[in-house]
């Protein structure tokens, strides 16, 4: 059986010039989370745009259910369903009506599509504002009926492209939980695009890292993560500039080498050691330092985020809180508020 | 169509199959309707437009019949305006500029549809991309048969509060064969306006650009004036101003054919008829152009 998304060396650069995609290709099989995890402006939305037959590809192939998407268009649209970065309800419509709408234009029969869409309006909670403009609806809302309107045909391949950017924490957590037990229960192969690392860390069983329209690093989350090598324990001092300068070279000194430091590095305000297992070597460490009578001030023990995945792959961070670039409605940019995507921080 | 027959859907049964839909023009046809009624259901949704294409048409008749009741009368212009009133000459005027203000519309409505991710929505479906035209384009007519009527029937009302009172030669025949004309010329405004949308993706530019070009178009042809009062210079423009053929064949089909240069309904019909089905030909050719580049 063929993957359910087959990409090879595809490549899509835009008339005025600019190289949104530059060469990728991966594969997602049936029943997979999958995600593109990048910065605003990597390629992420261009890609979906050519997988759901949006946009034609400057080069390579690309394949959903084995067939060409540009080559069977139809065929490839009724198996999927698709949820984008802005938010496509009509707000002079209803709910209902939108979801009404959008399933006429599948041919589902009128029945069969009642139905449906009462069962879409439970499973996203809205069926009590069913026959509400949408233009009425709060943000939440609005994004669960947009969800809602890309699964009216029961699609076989879901994509998403950053669904719950602008969603406060609480939306948010809701969408994810959605999309979960559509994954988990119901076995939908799902495609998602996000630039929050926390998303892709909890929703993706793997992830393709992308910059600048190229892979640079996939895998699932964990194996990601683990590549980095281990925890790290960052330790800063008390003191002046030169005094807790003295500290941290003293302090490197006497760290490095040691059975359970795999690396120091001063980073110019705090000392960080890289372990393999950071609660083991927390202890070794503070008596290795108490013993020379540097006296650690503060103290954490972070586990490696993907952002750390993406420092290592990039030198950069990425940048979650960055305005989203929106090609069709630059307002958008404006109201779209990044929302928190926490490292894990520990403190003994 | 192997591949979908192999394959087990994981995510319950699709709801759709190629197979199962219909096709060609059964399928256009069902999708333009679906589109159709969404766009009338917006129409019946925003008050605005309806309370506003209510007061406009009646501050022009109300304002512009007044200021020149007297024209008509002048010893030398009475024939030229047909022998009516400058209030029942003016109706079909009122007419034309409704849609070619209110064409504007659908360009806008248009890239409202791109800049909120709607019209993508609809893409990803496997609808008919000429259906999300004409259902645009048809619900537009629509909403500007309804204004139009509006206009005839203010104008009547307001006529009955002066002499002589308005009436229209042809009854209405006339009347439905004047809205036709005015409506075939909505078409080519739509047609224009598309285009225009689709071209620059800006509401504000194409609203100005739109607008820019309505009045200029308005005050260079027979709308104000019977042609062959104008200033001799501006009757030659006029005449190569499709607005004054519609005009004439309007004010002929409602107001008899006294009121046209030629006083023959049947020749100025048919001269509007030959230069309005061109130019709608060309503009709905580059809107559908232009329509089929941008989903492609
Ligand atoms: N319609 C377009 N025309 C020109 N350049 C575009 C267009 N859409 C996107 N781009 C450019 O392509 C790159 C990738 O954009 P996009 O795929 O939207 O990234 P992402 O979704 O990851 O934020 C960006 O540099 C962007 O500036
Ligand atoms: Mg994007």
């Amino acid at each position: 059986m063929p993957p359910v998304i087959d990409v090879v060396d595809l490549e899509k650069t835009y008339p005025d010039g600019s190289q949104a995609v530059r060469g990728i290709s991966f594969s997602v099989e049936e029943g997979e989370f999958f995600g593109f995890l990048g910065p605003n402006g990597a390629g992420k939305s261009t890609t979906i745009k050519i997988l759901i037959t949006l946009l034609a590809p400057t080069a390579g192939q690309a394949r959903v259910f084995g067939r060409d998407v540009r080559a069977d268009a139809t065929q490839t649209r009724t198996l999927i369903g698709y949820a984008a970065q802005e938010v496509g309800v009509d707000d002079d419509l209803t709910g209902r009506e939108n979801l009404m709408l959008q399933g006429a234009l599948y041919h589902i029969e009128p029945r069969t599509l009642r139905r449906r869409v009462n069962e879409l309006l439970e499973l996203v909670d809205l069926a009590p504002d069913a026959d509400r403009q949408a233009g009425s609806y709060s943000g939440g809302m609005r994004k669960r009926l947009d969800l809602a309107t890309g699964l009216i045909h029961r699609p076989q391949l879901l994509f998403l492209d950053e669904p719950t950017t602008g969603l406060d924490p609480q939306n948010r957590a809701g969408i994810w939980s959605y999309l979960e037990d559509l994954n988990r229960r119901e076995g939908l192969t799902i495609f998602l695009t996000t630039h929050y690392l926390e998303e892709a860390d909890r929703l993706c069983g793997r992830l393709a890292i992308i910059d600048h329209g190229r892979i640079i690093a996939s895998g699932s989350p964990a194996s990601l993560k683990a590549e980095l090598g281990g925890d790290l324990v960052r330790l800063s001092f008390r003191g002046s500039d030169e005094e807790t300068h003295a500290q941290r070279s003293r302090a490197a000194e006497l760290l490095e080498g040691r059975a359970f430091a795999a690396a120091v590095r001063d980073d110019g305000s705090e000392l960080v050691v890289t372990a393999r297992e950071g609660g083991r070597a927390l202890p070794q460490i503070l008596r290795v330092l108490d013993e020379a009578q540097i006296y650690v001030d503060d103290l954490t023990l972070t586990s490696p985020t993907l952002d750390d995945v993406f420092l290592k792959y990039t030198g950069e961070r990425i940048r979650e809180d960055a305005p989203v670039q929106n090609w069709r409605n630059q307002r958008m940019a404006g109201f779209l508020r990044a929302g928190a995507g926490g490292r894990a921080r520990r403190r003994p | 169509m192997e591949a979908t027959q192999e394959r087990a859907p994981a995510a319950g049964e699709s709801l759709v199959s190629v197979d199962k839909m219909p096709r060609g023009l059964p399928k256009l046809a069902s999708e333009t309707w679906t589109l159709y009624v969404r766009q009338l259901k917006r129409l019946s949704r925003t008050p605005t437009i309806v309370v506003f294409s209510l007061i406009q048409p009646l501050i022009w008749l109300v304002l512009f019949g007044q200021m020149f009741s007297r024209i008509a009368h002048l010893p030398n212009a009475a024939q030229q305006f047909g022998g009516v009133s400058y209030l029942q000459f003016f109706v079909p005027t009122v007419m034309l500029q409704s849609v070619l203000f209110g064409a504007g519309q659908s360009g806008v409505g248009f890239i409202a549809d791109i800049d909120s991710g709607f019209l993508d929505k609809l893409l990803t479906t496997p609808v008919n991309r000429l259906a999300i035209l004409l259902g645009r384009v048809l619900g537009d007519l629509t909403r500007m048969a309804l204004q139009i009527l509006l206009v005839v029937l203010i104008g009547l009302a307001i006529g009955r509060f002066q002499t002589p009172t308005v009436s229209f030669y042809y009854g209405v025949a006339g009347i439905a064969a004047a809205m036709g004309i005015a409506l075939l010329f909505a078409l080519i405004m739509t047609g224009f306006n598309v285009f225009l949308a689709l071209t620059t993706r800006n509401t504000e530019a194409t609203f100005l650009i739109g607008n820019f070009l309505v009045l200029p178009l308005l005050f260079t042809s027979s709308a104000q004036l019977p042609i062959a009062l104008l200033p001799v210079w501006m009757q030659n423009v006029a005449r190569a101003n499709p607005v004054t053929y519609a005009i004439d064949a309007m004010r002929s089909l409602l107001n008899g054919p006294a009121a046209t240069p030629h006083h023959n309904t049947a020749v100025a019909l048919l001269q509007a008829l030959v230069i309005l089905l061109a130019l709608s030909a060309v503009t709905l050719t580059f809107a559908t152009r232009k329509f089929r580049n941008t989903v492609a």
